[in-house]
């Protein structure tokens, strides 16, 4: 079993997060990007893809599988975001990434890295983005293209962008030239969430409240996610992709390992706030809205598929070297 | 407080755990599904709706926007919160107080009009759909495909 440590503070996590993720980039999968693009669109016809056929790296299928899930839509949000499902749902992503990760590292103890960025929220905005996360021995540069350190060694072969289709403007993932990991820390939104916002999440009660959108100005999930209070959005974890910018950005964010980093802390959030609060979660089985209940089939491309009732307690699976979370 | 378990959360086994390449064969998406799941990603223009209750009162604030580009209209779901920030769902994280900057944004997204597109004809050819086909999946009627529990 594993045990997630801050990777501020545990040199090994470190060193095994950055060589696993430059292992599964470099070794190319048996996908290639046409097949990839056919088993989705079968299921998400939303979906759409454009560009090269070319072999996907075993990272780029968690790329390609985020970038889907925001395309299966439903009446609240779509079924990785925007509702109860969030929280869930990238557990349930990063369940199966650690597991690839300890094949790779040949290492069944291995555990994901998080950043506890809500920390790095208490110093001036001026040295959030120059902090000693940012170097060359952790995970490279703040702004601009990614060269120093193993994650200056990843490409990225999959972007979320818009393309004119011939009638509209439309949404789609570009397969095309491997490029460099891009950032452009703290020039769209100049400060990180701090520990006085993870306090406030951590406060709530409730795991959500109905209606169970985005809308809501209460309850653990949604003030996590960063869409309440409404004033102060985007906060926490849409904070942190905002903060980040450049790759974090669109649909494709797994792009940048960093996506992890930061899925990881909101894991041990809501993790601290089950373990303080209990096992909770709405809405129950059965329940609408439809994708978001207890007993939803977790939206899944690779590994085997999960509801949420079968992520709730991961005592089996990982832990948390600390759960004070502010 | 501690309700272990209050909604059925048991622990899961390490049984589930899953092994590089295993199933990457025949790839296939499972999910709950909903019917009438293409909220929206066509749309070239995008209402929204927000209500409140105030002092005995229902309001309703309806807004729609359009959005063009080079005089081209951007098709996407397009919501405003409650706060009167408009996001879209392709950049997932973001609530823009103004509408000009999410398109100034959208604009940065244009992809590269030079790149070959071999996928379509790839996935077409597989699957016998046509580029905006709707084919695989048939009606969505909040169905399960393939959960293991």
């Amino acid at each position: 079993m594993g045990t997630r440590s801050n990777i501020l503070f545990n040199p090994a996590a470190r060193d095994a997060f950055l060589d696993a993720c430059r292992a599964l980039d470099t070794q190319l999968s048996p996908v290639t990007a046409s097949q990839a693009y056919g088993a989705i669109r079968a299921a998400v016809p939303n979906f759409r893809m454009r560009g090269t056929d070319q072999q996907l790296s075993y990272y780029d299928l968690f790329v390609i599988w985020h970038a889907a899930s925001m395309e299966n839509r439903l009446s609240v949000g779509n079924s990785a975001h925007s509702g109860p499902i969030f929280l869930p749902w990238h557990r349930h992503f990063m369940l199966l990434l650690e597991q690839w990760m300890q094949q790779v590292l040949g290492d069944d103890d291995y555990g994901l890295p998080y950043w506890d960025w809500a920390a790095d929220g208490e110093l001036p905005a001026a040295q959030q983005f120059r902090t000693q996360l940012f170097s060359a021995g952790f995970i490279g540069e703040a702004r601009g293209s990614v060269f120093s350190g193993p994650l200056g060694e990843m490409r990225t072969r999959l972007r979320g962008t818009r393309f004119w289709d011939g009638t509209r403007w439309a949404s789609v993932v570009e397969s095309g030239p491997a490029l460099r990991i891009q950032r452009d820390a703290g020039n769209d939104i100049a400060t990180l969430p701090d520990q006085s916002d993870v306090r406030r999440a951590f406060d709530q009660p409730e795991y959500d409240v109905p209606p169970y959108t985005a809308g809501v100005q209460h309850g653990h999930r949604n003030l996590l996610e960063g869409w309440a209070p409404a004033g102060d959005a985007p906060a926490l974890h849409n904070r942190v992709h905002v903060w980040v910018g450049g790759d974090m950005g669109p649909g494709t964010s797994p792009n940048d390992p960093i996506f992890f980093l930061n899925h990881c802390n909101v894991d041990r959030i809501w993790e601290a706030w089950m373990d303080d609060k209990g096992r909770r979660y709405r809405p129950a089985a059965g329940e609408a809205p439809t994708g978001h209940a207890l007993d939803a089939v977790m939206f899944t491309l690779i590994g085997p598929a999960r509801r949420p009732s079968g992520v709730l307690d991961v005592s089996e699976q990982y832990t948390y070297d600390s759960l004070d979370v502010f | 407080m501690k309700e272990h378990g209050e909604s059925g959360g048991a622990p899961e086994r390490r049984a589930a755990y899953a092994k590089l390449d295993e199933g990457l064969d025949g790839l296939e998406v499972r999910a709950t599904f909903e019917e009438q799941a293409h909220h929206g990603h066509d749309q070239t223009s995008a209402r929204s709706v927000r209500t409140v209750s105030h002092c005995g009162h229902t309001i309703e604030v309806v807004t729609t926007y359009e959005f063009k580009i080079d005089g081209k209209p951007v098709s996407g779901h397009f919501e405003v919160n409650d706060a009167g920030k408009v996001h879209c769902h392709d950049l997932p994280n973001y609530a823009f107080t103004s509408a000009l900057e999410l398109a100034k944004r959208l604009a940065d997204l244009i992809g590269d009009d030079k790149l070959v597109d071999q996928l379509n004809a790839a996935t077409d050819d597989r699957s016998g759909g046509g580029h905006d086909g709707h084919g695989g999946h048939g009606g969505h009627s909040g169905h399960d495909s393939g959960g293991e529990g």
